[in-house]
């Protein structure tokens, strides 16, 4: 019985679609501070052409993702460093060029389940990877927790404190590529980006603090995803999955606002 | 006291792609105890000093800490203005928790954040957010978070500024208490010639270079004033009795 649990199918979404939208939401909430909301959103479809590449050479689309955004976003954070360019243009070349060449090298079928997700693709090994890269992940965010506040604060106040920016900056956007890779099949590129910012921004609606600023956006992170599983599944409209999470991340993000409006009266 | 923590020795600054440096020469020794002012018009080097002693720009000449001072002791710093992002859920709590190093975390089981925020008549700040703080509330804040680890020397870069005038009397009375402790060693810069001529042992003008270095009553003489700020600057003399 223990191991047959572990290979059902609905414990393998639930799964995997809790855990990955804790560690979204986590993050989330120190992308959401830096004001990085749509940078984040433009990164996810730099996986695309990795997508692409991972169906061609048939392999994961989860290490086709990820080796294609990880060095795109080292690269980025060199360039902006050397050259001073704004990281948000940059951002905006490197994401047309993506979508280009996604489009150019996935055959239909295959360029809709990378940006919108298919969970019927979802196995166990892909539930032992995100269980084991959220776990890495949720690490990070905790031990660098002060320095990603300062940082998240004000970067100028950051390097006062001389916190290493460089080095930060760089395993936070591998943290980020990491997120957008595990839930490419979960949620799929597209929409992915929502569940790193609607929980954040649903959070910040409530929050009057730091710890509750992480707690409300883990929660309604985690409460979007299972609504909209369990919806999915119910109306047995599981090809649409991905939009049904986004959808109920947002229903939970108007609440927040309805209930901030409220409270301000 | 009167022990020295810091020495700068012919100190020149260069930015990226200009072959002109925006600061050289200076020179100048802080001792504990003792409170520098910096004077000089808008664009002459003052902030980029303060950021040269803080090591967070390169330059040329020499920056040397006397042994008393550690490694790990921090340098408090007050900027005039800071960009803070205003996505966050930080209360003044929350940030000045963040600020404390490690040997003053255990110590804020005593409640040093609250103790500290009384002192400057702050406490009502406590549990509000920073980003619906005020200027000068927020001035305030940064000013508690660079005295938090007891630094043993102090950059302040305008303190008061968008203080109103009782926050600014708060902050210019801890300053005055603090050198009068005789712990610290304190370099501000102000366009306030008043406060600085009230506060400052020592003067240093900055117009790209250094101009003069000395006590106020040296330093504030007509010629240089003129050098710093142009033929339109007048002095003005009248008695303070009790000036000091």
């Amino acid at each position: 019985m223990s191991i047959k649990i572990f290979t059902n199918p609905d414990f393998i979404i639930f799964g995997s679609g809790i855990l990955l939208a804790v560690t979204a939401s986590f993050l989330g909430v120190f992308l959401i501070s830096r004001k990085m909301a749509l940078i984040s959103d433009a990164l996810s479809h730099v996986a695309l052409p990795g997508i692409g590449i991972a169906y061609i050479l048939n392999f994961d689309i989860f290490l086709g993702a990820i080796l294609v955004l990880a060095p795109v976003l080292f690269l980025l954070i060199l360039i902006e460093r050397k050259t001073k360019l704004d990281f948000n243009s940059l951002i905006g070349i490197i994401f047309a060029l993506s979508i280009a060449i996604g489009a150019f090298i996935l055959p239909n079928e295959e360029l809709l389940e990378g940006l919108f997700g298919n969970i019927r693709e979802l196995y166990i090994r892909d539930f032992i990877l995100i269980a084991l890269f959220s776990s890495f992940i949720l690490v990070f965010l905790i031990k660098y927790y002060r320095e990603l506040m300062l940082i998240s604060f004000s970067e100028e106040w950051a390097k006062i404190k001389r916190i290493n920016i460089f080095y930060l900056n760089v395993m936070f956007f591998l943290a980020t590529a990491l997120v957008i890779s595990l839930g490419i099949k979960l949620i799929g590129a597209l929409l992915i980006s929502s569940l790193l910012i609607i929980p954040a921004s649903s959070a910040l609606n409530l929050a009057k603090n730091a710890k509750q600023m992480i707690f409300f956006s883990v929660i309604c992170g985690a409460l979007g995803i299972t609504f909209g599983l369990y919806f999915a599944k119910t109306a047995n409209i599981s090809s649409f999955t991905g939009p049904i999470i986004i959808i109920s991340e947002t229903i939970i993000f108007t609440l927040t606002l309805i209930l901030k409006r409220f409270r301000k009266m | 006291m009167n022990e020295t923590l810091l020495k700068i020795e012919n100190l020149e600054i260069s930015f990226n792609g200009t072959s002109e440096p925006v600061v050289r020469d200076v020179s100048f020794e802080l001792k504990r105890g003792e409170a520098i002012g910096v004077i000089g018009p808008n664009g002459s080097g003052k902030t980029t000093v303060l950021h040269a002693i803080l090591n967070i720009i390169p330059y040329k000449g020499e920056i040397k800490f006397y042994e008393s001072i550690d490694k790990n002791d921090e340098i408090g710093y007050l900027p005039q203005k800071l960009e803070i992002n205003k996505s966050i859920a930080l209360s003044v709590n929350d940030f000045l928790k963040l600020n404390l190093n490690g040997k003053n975390k255990i110590a804020d089981k005593g409640g040093k954040i609250k103790k500290m925020l009384e002192f400057l008549h702050s406490e009502n700040l406590l549990d509000r957010q920073l980003i619906y703080l005020s200027r000068g509330e927020v001035q305030r804040v940064l000013f508690i978070a660079s005295l938090l680890n007891e630094p043993k020397i102090l950059l302040l870069d305008e303190p008061t500024t968008g203080a109103d005038p009782t926050a600014e009397e708060t902050i210019y009375n801890h300053i005055t208490e603090l050198k009068e402790k005789g712990e610290v060693g304190i370099i501000f810069v102000s366009h306030d010639l008043n406060i600085v001529h009230k506060l400052a042992d020592k003067v240093l003008c900055l117009n790209k270079k250094m101009l003069c270095f000395g006590a106020p009553r040296e330093a504030f003489n007509e010629s240089n004033l003129i050098k710093l700020y142009g033929e339109n600057m007048k002095l003005y003399e009248h008695e303070h009795k009790n000036i000091y």
